[in-house]
């Protein structure tokens, strides 16, 4: 839950509520932007320029309580403009790029054999982040749809043809479901 | 039900699983408080510089809205500039066909353009390939190769036989065929060789001719012409290329003709 003062704090350009609002809520977004487009260094830069928006323009959030949605919505975007630009990067240039990026935040390395991370990832990247927000975040559908621009009926059906695509990964897994078909 | 849950628990502890000990970098702060005081100052900077320049852009920019006022009355109501314009508006002679089905000459007002640069090419400068026979009909031996517009895509073939001379046409575009189909003038279907030839006539007038400006000959079509006399068109496609063999009012005997076309034809198919 988000505190109101805080915000309204920040909206009167209090530099320490600045401070005490990207504590708060960095941790959080640096890790639902990594599970977005999974490289560090790109969400690392993605945090920088959510919070260097979110400090510029908190001044224009009329109601302080919308804050989540508001903020979420800056990540999402952010998250897609520089994931679309990355991928104009020429092959060549990506692959000099990821032999000098190549960090050591390799988190992914150790369950990167795990079939359902490997499903989520290749979701569509609607359908990726929908996913993320719901079971990451643990924001309601009314509010991925304001996030997400589109209508409840759209993050609904996301979810549910997801949900068809990771529960067949998972029936591959594990013995447990063959005693019903999602599909 | 319960594979559901079980379903949902799992995408929730996979997608936690991968980033549970992701954190921010200690200073990230500092840097996004850096950027902040750098952008403000940009910006401050950037309004500045806008001002700077709107104000010393205001006069010369009301200058030029001014002469071009001025530039634009003056080419409304200034009779000698109104002529000017319309000069390239001419009333020339063309060939029509009369009530009667003869060709005659009929006065109109057309705007006179310069037409596309006529040159010799040889077969490397041409956009296209073509299949065209070195002698066809009866003794009709192809002359040179000449270029109908600067992008290369019309280029025409002269056969000669003494005096008389047959015009092969040939463009990558179907503007030739278009008109073929579109002539009411005589015009039939043949087929030769499994190919379909639209055969039709038309009406061309010798004008006198006059030099240019550039010292260049040219028909005078201000003048009515001294001649008219009746082309006659095969046209045909063949691998994309519209071919179109004319008399230029040669009078040819459509015989001679066909025959001509049918030796294209049979040297395009490989016969």
């Amino acid at each position: 839950m988000v505190d109101m003062n805080l915000i309204i704090r920040c909206k009167t350009g209090d530099m320490s509520a600045f401070e005490e609002l990207y504590e708060t809520y960095s941790t959080k977004a640096l890790r639902t932007a990594l599970s977005i487009v999974n490289r560090y260094d790109l969400a690392e830069d993605i945090l920088q320029e959510t919070f260097c928006e979110c400090f510029r323009d908190i001044k224009k959030l009329r109601a302080p309580e919308a804050f989540t949605v508001w903020f979420y919505k800056i990540l999402v975007r952010n998250s897609w403009r520089m994931l679309y630009n990355e991928k104009k990067f020429s092959h060549k240039q990506l692959k000099t790029c990821e032999s000098i990026m190549k960090d050591p935040h390799d988190y992914f390395k150790d369950i990167g054999s795990n079939d359902l991370v490997n499903a989520i990832n290749r979701l569509s990247l609607p359908m990726k982040t929908t996913v993320i927000l719901y079971y990451y975040n643990d924001l309601p559908i009314k509010e991925i749809a304001k996030i997400m621009g589109c209508f409840q009926g759209t993050v609904k059906s996301r979810l549910f043809n997801s949900r068809k695509i990771l529960a067949k990964e998972l029936k591959k897994q594990s013995t447990e479901f063959s005693g019903r078909e999602y599909i | 039900m319960k594979n559901d849950e079980k379903l949902n628990s799992e995408i929730k502890k996979v997608l936690f699983k991968r980033v549970e000990d992701i954190q921010p970098k200690t200073g990230d702060f500092h840097l996004i408080k850096e950027r902040l005081s750098r952008k403000e100052g940009n910006k401050e900077m950037m309004k500045r510089y806008y001002d700077k320049i709107c104000y010393k852009m205001r006069r010369p920019i009301a200058s030029v809205c001014c002469a071009a006022l001025m530039l634009a009355l003056l080419c409304t109501f200034n009779p000698s500039v109104r002529a000017w314009a319309q000069e390239s508006i001419q009333k020339i002679y063309v060939v029509v066909k009369g009530e009667d089905g003869t060709y005659q000459t009929k006065q109109t007002e057309a705007k006179i353009e310069q037409g596309p640069k006529i040159k010799v090419l040889e077969d490397k400068d041409i956009g296209f390939k073509y299949k065209a026979p070195n002698t066809i009909g009866k003794n009709y031996t192809s002359d040179e190769v000449i270029s109908g517009d600067a992008s290369g895509n019309s280029h025409s073939l002269f056969y000669r036989n003494g005096d008389s001379a047959f015009v092969l046409n040939m463009t990558n575009e179907d503007w030739l065929m278009y008109c073929a189909k579109a002539s009411k003038d005589n015009n039939k279907e043949l087929n030769m060789e499994g190919i379909t030839v639209y055969y039709f006539e038309e009406g061309r007038g010798d004008y006198p001719m006059i030099q240019d400006s550039n010292g260049n000959w040219t028909q005078d079509f201000t003048q009515p012409p001294t001649k008219i006399k009746t082309v006659h068109k095969f046209t045909w496609e063949y691998e994309g290329i519209t071919y179109e063999l004319s008399d230029l009012g040669n009078t040819i005997s459509n015989d001679v003709m066909e025959q001509a076309v049918e030796d294209i034809i049979k040297y395009q198919m490989g016969k």
